[in-house]
């Protein structure tokens, strides 16, 4: 209805049944035709003949910028020269168009722009281009935005010698109309002798924009900012979140197994900052639930009391008590309850040693015996939350948050035995599944106030809260320098996030990029061995331009080493004893430019 | 006529010449490229070097999709190619090489179509000790790849002719004459010193428009398949003495889906060279190709187009300018197959030479047998050659009378085929590479063509002619790896599980094939193949190959000529 050659030209304005038919419109098509009769009116002033159209040519005001983007997914390049050409069009009638290939193109831009015009070809059997599969995924899917009041117009390269002819930009098309978006130009799909339908498409685009642009009101992209209400969300009162993404980021054949999780904390008015952590009520493993009712002759049904309430034990067991981390004083009361000499003596002599492989079921395994629903209950201690670093930025990934998680796991004699947490986030939780979230403020880890160079180490899963120190300085424009030292066993499997870090690279965000790969040569490298490499640069980061170090990952052995390398630079570079060295170190870590979030 | 070597035109040359004339002689940054721990990749504009130095980068296309949803960037590796004139290595060369792959790539060697080594799946951070390996066995990888002249084919079996030696010495002649003069190669890979930019007499700064193959065939067999190549020589022997060549141009396999104005082409027989003119015409064929090739669009860049642009004569006008002189008339020859002879044949001298049937050139231990293990074991106690044949098997030659049983032996442990089961329809198929490295591939070609044989062998079967050998050659693109318009069934791939369907090359390789059917999956083509079998099982002549009988029973119109191909 709000199509411009819709509209009578010569109907009287005060015509009732126009005046109705106008009512219905929404805002944006209102602001639209107010433009339009405004153009109208001006044209006709100035003496053109009120059957033509007004063009841009024709209206003497500047146009005015309607928030409009071309994208491109392009396989062989063709795509792109048409988009390069359609820009360029655009540019002459003094339309400033954003270009961007849709691998490049942020895709929570999307719900900002006010035109939309796409050009994509279609390989394969009515497949994406390579770099375009994540933007169509992205269009297609749940997450996509609302594009209500946007106008797109598509152009599909293909060959139809295949079946799914122009299959891409049709997908699109129907993704964008779905989404709320209407039509400007109709979309043309063209085969191989492209030229002289997409040469017509373009124009007609180039007309209609034109149009759009004279007669739009003045385009202001708000930038919403919610009010923040008080965060009610607590450990004790946790938030339930949603799972839109659990996608594992080790390759194939990788001796790690880690996953990056998205989830959704929308409607939550949940904030954090980058250095947060995420407390996560973790389900105990199923298995290990019937494990141990197994080994105790109980059948879960049993109703118990719990603090919270009267439940049946198996719930409990789920959702309420901590089953797989072993306490002493619980190894002694079962010892003494199943009068059993071997898990005495374990608690006597072998303690410590004994808690590095078994997990409470191990100890019951010990010395299975029948028990009172009750009487298990009773032994067992309430379950905690288990904090993960916070892997996303909020101005990055609006009303999401981003964990990276390293599944935990060791054998023993009685099998395989998992970290609760890490086996929940992993394992079980798909998406669309729902978790107990809250937000634990970390005040210790926080990015400078203001544009300082940062140092950060963090290898393995410690690069979580790296990603979203980065993603936050990038979303804030932040001119500060960045220094990221990584490390994992292999590069080709386990090097975490490595395409969101190569465009960091590329775009400048990150100064420096520096790797350690300790299973890919015969002598093993760690991230300790990277800092020394770099001792001098660093030290004139750390000198010269005040950097913060930031320390995130293992702490029995990566901290330590990485602290003693520390040392050993302000020694060597800064020619400091041993001694001036380490209270240079400490100095540093009270003036808060040493920060570690170590686990 | 004075020669006017072509300058760089930025305006509308394109960004490849732009690439070669920046790189400093083939040097980019390639040194930098290997040092960078972020990526497994080198940088863009190295992508196109280092394919001088005879290295492909490859991505494993099977698990593309599986690593961009985990945030890794595609498996990048590498392909090797090694430069060996005739495909001839001794014992000690194999042993090294088998080894490398061993080590550094994933522990298998492809011999390829134009009688190379190849190594696949060699990741960044080993390519440079890779290729000082190579280098160690006295081979090298120098302009296996790359806009140059390439490996130089030569018919691989000694005991076919007496001139072979001397026609073999030839190949590495005119390898060796027409190789890149560049230090760059040494420099990045052997650690060499840094020289000042080298000069390239023949070549210049920006080399050639586009790959340039050459080979010779000694008739009557043209395994070699000469008429696909840019440049090629036909021994001519009188009274068993090697006299000179026939010069062949203007040959070359590559074509792209839905563009007519590229198409495969046989070459033409442009004249006779005596063997003191033999480097000399090379060079200047080489030189009348730099001057006049399309250095604007790619696809339009190999000899072919230049020789269909200037027209034959043209061409051979430009040719007569360069050297100084016309070529004599060309002297008769007949060639009889394109094909390869298995087994075991014995010379002369008394020596015996084994062909072995290597299913797409692919050296590697099945679960069904041991040929990457057996031919190393071979290669320890055999104190001759290794050739590779143009089909990409393997002929283990010069084998000592006394070592022939141990050889044997050995064949059996590792339960290693000399071709004496498999169909002469199989035994004359070639796939190329494909999935999953090739960047290039629409679909499967050598991990599939084994299945298809299968199914074609029922038919085969079922109409009683399996004895007969027909050529099928399969590829996953249309760029002509693998030869695929030489193929008497054609399959060019278009996209996963189809193919176009091509018939009617002639059995010798001087005859292109024709489109029959358009992107169809395998069901579509057996079926279309049936009738055109059965056909042939009862209504062939004596002696008539299946690409002349389709001819003949117009199924497809002939291509004798490449512009003839898309009509």
């Amino acid at each position: 209805m709000n199509k411009k050659v819709d509209l009578p030209h010569n109907a009287l304005p005060l015509n009732p049944d126009l005046l109705e038919t106008v009512q219905k419109f929404d805002s944006k098509e209102l602001y639209w035709l107010s433009g339009y009769c405004s153009g109208l009116a001006d044209a006709k002033h100035t003496g053109v003949e009120s059957s033509i159209l007004p063009t841009a040519a024709a209206v003497s005001q500047a146009p005015v910028a309607l928030k409009t983007v071309v994208l491109y997914a392009s396989q062989s390049g063709n795509a792109q020269d048409l988009a390069e050409l359609l820009h360029q069009n655009l540019g002459q009638k003094g339309i400033d168009a954003e270009l961007a290939s849709v691998a490049d193109f942020k895709s929570n831009k999307l719900k900002e722009q006010q035109v939309i015009l796409m050009i994509a070809s279609t390989h394969g059997e009515g497949e994406p281009p390579d770099d375009a599969i994540d933007f169509h995924e992205y269009v297609l899917g749940k997450r996509a935005p609302k594009l209500e009041g946007v106008r797109h117009a598509v152009l599909s390269l293909g060959d139809s010698s295949y079946e799914f002819f122009c299959q891409t930009g049709k997908d699109f098309d129907q993704a964008f109309s779905k989404l709320g978006s209407q039509s400007l130009v109709e979309r043309v799909d063209c085969d191989l002798d492209y030229d002289a339908p997409a040469a017509e498409w373009i124009a007609k685009v180039v007309d209609e924009v034109a149009l759009l642009s004279d007669f739009a009101p003045t385009a202001d992209v708000q930038n919403i900012t919610t009010a923040n209400p008080a965060c009610e969300w607590t450990k004790a009162n946790p938030f339930t979140a949603t799972v839109l993404e659990n996608q594992k980021i080790t390759g194939r054949g990788s001796i790690k197994h880690i996953n990056h999780l998205e989830l959704s904390l929308e409607g939550s008015g949940i904030n954090y900052l980058p250095g947060d952590s995420l407390g996560v009520w973790a389900k105990n493993n199923a298995e290990v639930v019937s494990e141990i009712l197994t080994l105790t002759e109980l059948t879960g049904d049993e109703q118990i009391a719990l603090k919270e309430g009267t439940k049946t034990l198996v719930q409990a067991l789920t959702e309420n008590l901590e089953i797989s981390l072993v306490n002493k004083e619980f190894v002694s009361q079962y010892a003494e309850l199943t009068n059993s000499d071997a898990l005495r003596e374990i608690v006597a002599e072998n303690y410590l040693n004994f808690i590095k492989n078994n997990q409470l079921v191990d100890v019951i395994r010990f010395s299975p015996k029948k028990l009172e629903a009750q009487q298990l209950v009773d032994l067992l201690k309430p379950i905690k939350p288990r904090m993960y670093s916070i892997a996303s930025s909020l101005q990055a990934a609006p009303e999401e948050v981003h964990l990276t998680v390293g599944l935990q796991q060791s054998e023993n004699d009685n099998g395989t035995r998992y970290g609760t947490a890490s086996h929940f986030l992993i394992e079980a939780l798909q998406e669309d599944d729902e978790v107990l979230v809250f937000v634990d403020e970390n005040r210790h880890f926080k990015l400078p106030e203001n544009d300082q160079p940062v140092i950060m180490i963090g290898p393995g899963t410690g690069i979580a809260p790296f990603r979203a120190f980065l993603q936050e300085r990038q979303e804030i424009s932040s001119s500060g320098e960045n220094w990221l030292f990584f490390g994992n066993p292999n590069f080709n499997t386990d090097f975490l996030y490595q395409v969101e870090l190569q465009n960091y690279l590329k775009d400048g965000l990150l100064t420096h990029l520096s790797v350690a790969f300790s299973r890919d040569q015969s002598e093993k490298v760690y991230v300790q061995h990277r800092l020394l490499e770099n001792a001098e640069s660093l030290w004139q980061w750390i000198n010269e331009k005040q950097a913060y170090i930031y320390v995130c990952g293992d702490m029995s052995r990566m901290a330590k080493d990485v602290e003693s390398a520390l040392i050993t630079i302000a020694k060597e570079q800064g020619g400091k004893s041993q001694e001036d060295a380490e209270v240079f170190i400490k100095a540093l870590k009270k003036e808060k430019r040493y920060q570690r979030d170590v686990y | 006529m004075a020669i006017e070597q072509t300058k760089y035109d930025p305006s509308t040359h394109s960004d490849v010449e732009r690439i070669k004339v920046e790189s400093d002689y083939l040097r980019g940054t390639i040194t930098p490229s290997l040092k960078n721990p972020v990526t497994g990749s080198v940088a863009d504009d190295d992508l196109m070097l280092i394919k001088f130095h005879g290295i492909y980068q490859q991505d494993d296309r099977d698990l593309r999709n599986e690593r961009r949803k985990q945030k890794l960037e595609p498996l990048y590796s590498f392909m090797i190619r090694a430069r060996v004139p005739g495909g001839v290595a001794t014992s000690e060369q194999y042993i090294q090489m088998a080894n490398l792959a061993t080590q550094y790539s994933s522990g298998s060697l492809r011999l390829t179509t134009r009688q190379a080594y190849q190594w696949h799946g060699v990741f960044k951070r080993n390519l440079k000790t890779t290729i000082a390996g190579i280098n160690q066995s006295m081979l090298d990888t120098i302009a296996a790849c790359g806009d140059v002249n390439r490996n130089v084919m030569s018919n691989p079996l000694p005991q076919t002719s007496a001139v072979h030696a001397e026609v073999f010495d030839w190949a590495k002649k005119i390898s060796e004459h027409l190789l890149p003069k560049t230090k760059a190669y040494h420099e990045i890979w052997l650690d060499g010193e840094k020289v000042e930019s080298s000069q390239e007499p023949i070549y210049g700064e920006t080399y050639l428009p586009r790959k340039f193959k050459t080979a010779i065939a000694i008739p009557p067999y043209n395994d070699v398949d000469v008429y696909a190549n840019d440049l090629g020589f036909i021994a001519i022997i009188e009274d068993e003495k090697l006299i000179g060549f026939n010069v062949t141009i203007g040959g070359g396999m590559g074509s792209s889906h839905g563009d007519e104005t590229t198409y495969p082409r046989v070459a033409d027989v442009i004249g006779f060279c005596t063997l003191d003119q033999v480097l000399d015409i090379s060079e200047n064929v080489v030189k009348v190709q730099r001057d006049f090739g399309n250095r604007e669009v790619r696809k339009h860049a190999r000899l072919k187009y230049t020789v269909d642009t200037l027209g034959l004569e043209g061409f051979k006008q430009k040719l007569s300018a360069y050297v100084g002189y016309e070529l004599a008339e060309a002297k008769p020859f007949e060639f009889v197959h394109n094909g390869d002879r298995y087994g075991w044949m014995q010379d002369e001298k008394g020596n015996w030479h084994l062909t072995l049937y290597i299913h797409s050139g692919r050296i590697v231990d099945t679960d069904e047998k041991k040929l990457f293990t057996g031919l190393l074991e071979i290669a320890k106690i055999h104190d001759g050659q290794f050739r590779i044949s143009p089909n990409q098997n393997m002929i283990i030659s010069d084998i000592k009378p006394e070592t022939k049983p141990k050889v044997e032996a050995l064949l059996k442990k590792f339960e290693i085929s000399i071709g004496e089961t498999e169909s002469p329809t199989r035994l004359n198929s070639i796939a190329c590479v494909a999935f999953p490295t090739c960047s290039l591939a629409m679909s499967e070609a050598e991990r599939y063509l084994p299945t298809f044989i299968d199914k074609l062998e029922v038919l085969l079967d079922k109409y009683s002619i399996k004895s007969l050998p027909i050529n099928v050659r399969m590829t996953g693109c249309p760029n002509g790896c693998g030869r695929p318009f030489l193929g008497e069934i054609g399959m060019v791939g278009k996209a996963p599980g189809k193919y176009n369907l091509y018939l009617g090359a002639s059995h010798t390789g001087h005859r292109l094939n024709k489109l029959y059917r358009e992107n169809i999956n395998e069901q579509q083509i057996l079926s279309e193949l049936e009738p055109i079998l059965k056909d042939y099982s009862e209504e062939r002549n004596q002696e008539e190959h299946f690409g002349d009988f389709v001819i003949r029973k117009n199924y497809v119109k002939a291509v004798n000529n490449g512009l003839d191909f898309h009509s």
